[in-house]
């Protein structure tokens, strides 16, 4: 499971191009940058795709590699769209990994004992804090119409067109209930986060 | 695709959901891909949706969390007022039906116990008729056949077969003597050795006119035919009887006549 903690937005001292191009040179330091500056989503992305997180970080892994080569290489045509060639990578791993058949197989021995993640102690304790934070957005939405939203929009995932016309929402309205709610829990989880 | 757009259009929840379009999804994910800012609201997004699903499978009753009814495009409100009204109305026919159906069975319990009633009645008289005539003394001349009235004790007249010329003269030989009261009276038929299957035989006056024909008449071992008749069939006269046999083939022979004169004492 993935921790929600926020980190720290990267350093943004060079552009795509700027990045590209100082690979090309072959400065390991903007390898690293590479590195650290798409991780997170490279890795979002092909885990939203494999479901798996070993997977996800092999093909991860595999990504920065053939796109490291690749920049190396000159192979990279344009410099300024360097994340839409590193995301056309890593989603075709990931597609390529589907696509092979299955290399690994289920555990038959009945006498193997393999963990159940549900007891994993730290998984429960963000799930509790997770479930703390929403009752708290939750009871301190004054309006059941706003309430309501987050119901329709985020659990029964009902048209925002739909919602907001039902309730009679405007688009602004609309964004902003979900912008409050999504905000007000994410503080609340992160204060969580910091007393645990 | 900016923030602006992405805010606009809920691009991130979308995503999150898979809700947008492979091109749109692309497009996206070129841009978060180097966005710290559409990450983190990524991960908020599915963390809030993870946990407003846990919180709904957990605990129903959170405030704006309760399991609705799917929609249809009609307001929950007027979809629940339908609903209800649809829910009085068959109510209030079933109840009427039911009425309706309880007095049409209570008429039917009514009519049922009122012919149960008379037949009670009817039975309890017969019993006592029963009863009483069970009780009344054996009368002397009650061997009367019930079906007919006549005594069961019969006169029996046994009858020659006549030759060609004994019907002149004084008339018939063989007399039958009745009295008036009711009775039977057998006429007992010499078949003279004839050896029919089954014998026919037709009674007439002696002016010629039929009175009585029956078929299939079957002999008795003794090689006599026994033909039984009310008393009251016969006045006072002279009667002439023509009995014929059946043969093997089917055909009828002449198998005799008869011919006596009845008389009825006074």
């Amino acid at each position: 499971m993935e921790m929600t903690s926020v980190e720290g937005p990267p350093s943004r001292q060079t552009g795509p191009r700027e990045l590209a191009l100082r690979i090309q040179a072959g400065e390991p330091a903007a390898e690293a940058e590479l590195f650290e500056r798409y991780r997170r989503g490279v890795s979002t992305i092909v885990h939203r795709m494999v479901r798996d997180s070993c997977i996800a970080d092999d093909l991860c892994q595999d990504t920065f590699r053939l796109v490291l080569e690749k920049v190396r290489r000159g192979e990279l045509r344009d410099p300024q769209k360097l994340s839409g060639f590193i995301c056309n990578i890593a989603r075709y791993l990931a597609i390529e990994h589907l696509r092979q058949p299955r290399r690994t197989q289920p555990l038959k021995e009945p006498g193997l004992s393999v963990p159940d993640p549900k007891l994993d102690p730290l998984s429960t304790l963000i799930e509790r804090e997770k479930m703390r934070a929403i009752r708290q957005v939750l009871q301190e939405m004054s309006l059941a119409r706003d309430r309501e939203v987050l119901r329709r929009f985020y659990l029964e995932e009902e048209a925002k067109e739909s919602i907001c016309a039902d309730l009679a929402l405007s688009s602004l309205q609309f964004n902003r209930v979900v912008f409050r709610a999504r905000e007000r829990f994410r503080e609340l989880y992160q204060q969580g986060g910091k007393r645990q | 695709m900016d923030h602006t757009y992405i805010k606009e259009h809920n691009v991130v929840e979308r995503y999150e959901m898979d809700k947008l379009t492979p091109a749109e999804s692309a497009c996206f994910e070129e841009h978060f891909v180097d966005c710290p800012e559409c990450q983190s609201q990524l991960t908020t997004a599915r963390d809030l949706r993870q946990a407003l699903r846990a919180a709904a499978t957990e605990n129903g009753n959170l405030p704006g969390l309760k399991a609705t009814s799917p929609r249809i495009g009609v307001p929950v409100s007027r979809l629940a007022a339908a609903s209800s009204a649809a829910c009085l109305v068959l109510l209030m026919v079933t109840v009427v039906f039911l009425v309706r159906e309880t007095l049409h069975l209570q008429r039917q319990l009514s009519q049922a116990n009122d012919a149960s009633r008379a037949l009670r009645q009817r039975y309890e008289a017969e019993r006592q008729s029963n009863t009483e005539r069970q009780q009344q003394p054996t009368q002397p001349g009650d061997q009367n056949d019930s079906a007919s009235g006549l005594p069961v004790i019969a006169s029996v007249f046994a009858l020659d077969i006549t030759r060609g010329d004994e019907s002149g003269g004084s008339g018939p030989a063989d007399r039958v003597v009745l009295s008036k009261s009711p009775q039977w009276v057998v006429l007992s038929l010499d078949l003279n050795g004839n050896h029919f299957q089954s014998y026919r035989a037709t009674l007439a006056h002696s002016g010629g006119e039929a009175l009585w024909k029956a078929g299939g008449l079957t002999p008795a071992r003794t090689n006599t035919l026994g033909l039984t008749f009310p008393s009251g069939f016969f006045r006072q006269g002279d009667y002439f009887l023509t009995l014929e046999g059946q043969s093997r083939q089917g055909s009828y022979a002449v198998a005799g006549h008869y011919s006596f004169r009845v008389t009825i004492k006074p």
